[in-house]
């Protein structure tokens, strides 16, 4: 009876422990299925957002190829423009130094050309000088001599003078 | 006393002789021709017409001179129409034939002055001279003289002038060296 009364307690166990492990494998099992369904749901969820990403991220890297393409063009043409400011830049700055050596080759011979007009004024200047002098000195003389002269000195000059004359026959 | 009748050509000469300035000359041959009308007209002239005439027509000084000594000396012959005829031809003879010169004085010279430049004139050019006379202070002395295209300038102004023009130059040459 004993052992009676220890197997059936035992057996009650047992099978309440089956029991429970039924309820508990089935209830595992449910929870796992719940679990998996989750995870079925959340898996379709998760591709289709990944999906979603996916869509978004090829829509921004094409937007941003497009971009990059763009950049790039624009970049090109950037390039493009700056090269040729450049360009122009560097002919200006050519042109304007040919204008600036021109501009001091004019100078140089406006320069020269002053100097030797400076020159020449001064040469003329001196030389209308001295002219004036031998004419001022001739002036004097003939005042002089139409005072100083006598009758009689003329008379002798206008002899003299004859006696020069040699006539062609 | 009678003095002795002056022969024509010793009239000629004398008159002749006056002539030595064009404008003399061409005054002369005007009183002449003037005076030979007057005595033409008359067919014995007076010495109180003569006079008269001589007064009247005879303009330069020294012709009138001579006609006036020549009356004095009973002279009458001289004023005969064929003298006077004869004088004039002369006188023509001279206008065609002497030599006009151009002759420029600084000053004007007495008449014996320009006379032996007349003689020394005639002695070089050995031909009778007859001066077309210009006064021109300008000159200051000597003389300039003009023969057909030959111009003889002996004038202090030309020399002047020349010295003027040899200072200018050897300056010139100055400067350039």
């Amino acid at each position: 009876m004993t052992a009676l009364f220890f197997l059936v307690p035992l057996n009650v166990l047992i099978i309440a422990l089956l029991v429970f492990l039924f309820f508990a494998f089935s209830k595992e099992k449910n929870g796992e299925k719940d679990i998996r369904k989750q995870l079925e749901t959340i898996k379709t969820a998760y591709d289709a957002k990944a999906k979603e990403y996916d869509a978004e991220i090829a829509a921004a890297k094409s937007e941003a190829d497009q971009a990059l393409k763009q950049s790039q063009e624009k970049e090109a043409s950037c390039k493009m423009v700056t090269d040729e400011c450049n360009s122009k830049m560097q002919a200006m700055q050519d042109e304007m130094q040919k204008k600036m050596d021109e501009v001091q080759h004019i100078e140089d011979s406006l320069k020269d050309e002053a100097s030797e007009r400076i020159k020449q004024f001064e040469q003329q200047q001196k030389e209308d000088v001295e002219k004036n002098m031998v004419s001022l000195v001739m002036n004097v003389t003939k005042k002089i001599l139409e005072k100083t002269l006598t009758y009689e000195e003329h008379k002798e000059i206008i002899k003299k003078s004859i006696d020069e004359i040699k006539f062609q026959d | 006393m009678k003095k002795e009748p002056i022969e024509k050509n010793d009239i000629l000469d004398k008159i002749s002789a006056l002539i030595y300035r064009k404008n003399t000359l061409e005054i002369v041959i005007i009183n002449l021709s003037a005076f030979k009308k007057k005595v033409d007209r008359t067919k014995k002239p007076t010495i109180e017409k003569i006079k008269e005439y001589i007064a009247e027509t005879i303009t330069n000084a020294n012709l009138k001179q001579i006609f006036m000594a020549e009356l004095e000396a009973g002279n009458f012959d001289v004023f005969q129409t064929q003298t006077i005829t004869s004088l004039l031809a002369k006188l023509n003879d001279i206008a065609a034939i002497g030599t006009v010169i151009d002759l420029s004085l600084p000053l004007p010279l007495t008449d014996t002055d320009l006379r032996e430049i007349v003689d020394q004139l005639e002695e070089k050019l050995h031909t009778k001279i007859i001066l077309d006379l210009k006064i021109d202070p300008s000159l200051l002395g000597g003389i300039v003289i003009k023969k057909d295209n030959y111009i003889f300038d002996a004038s202090l102004k030309n020399h002047l002038k020349n010295y003027e023009n040899e200072w200018v130059k050897s300056l010139h040459k100055a400067h350039k060296i």
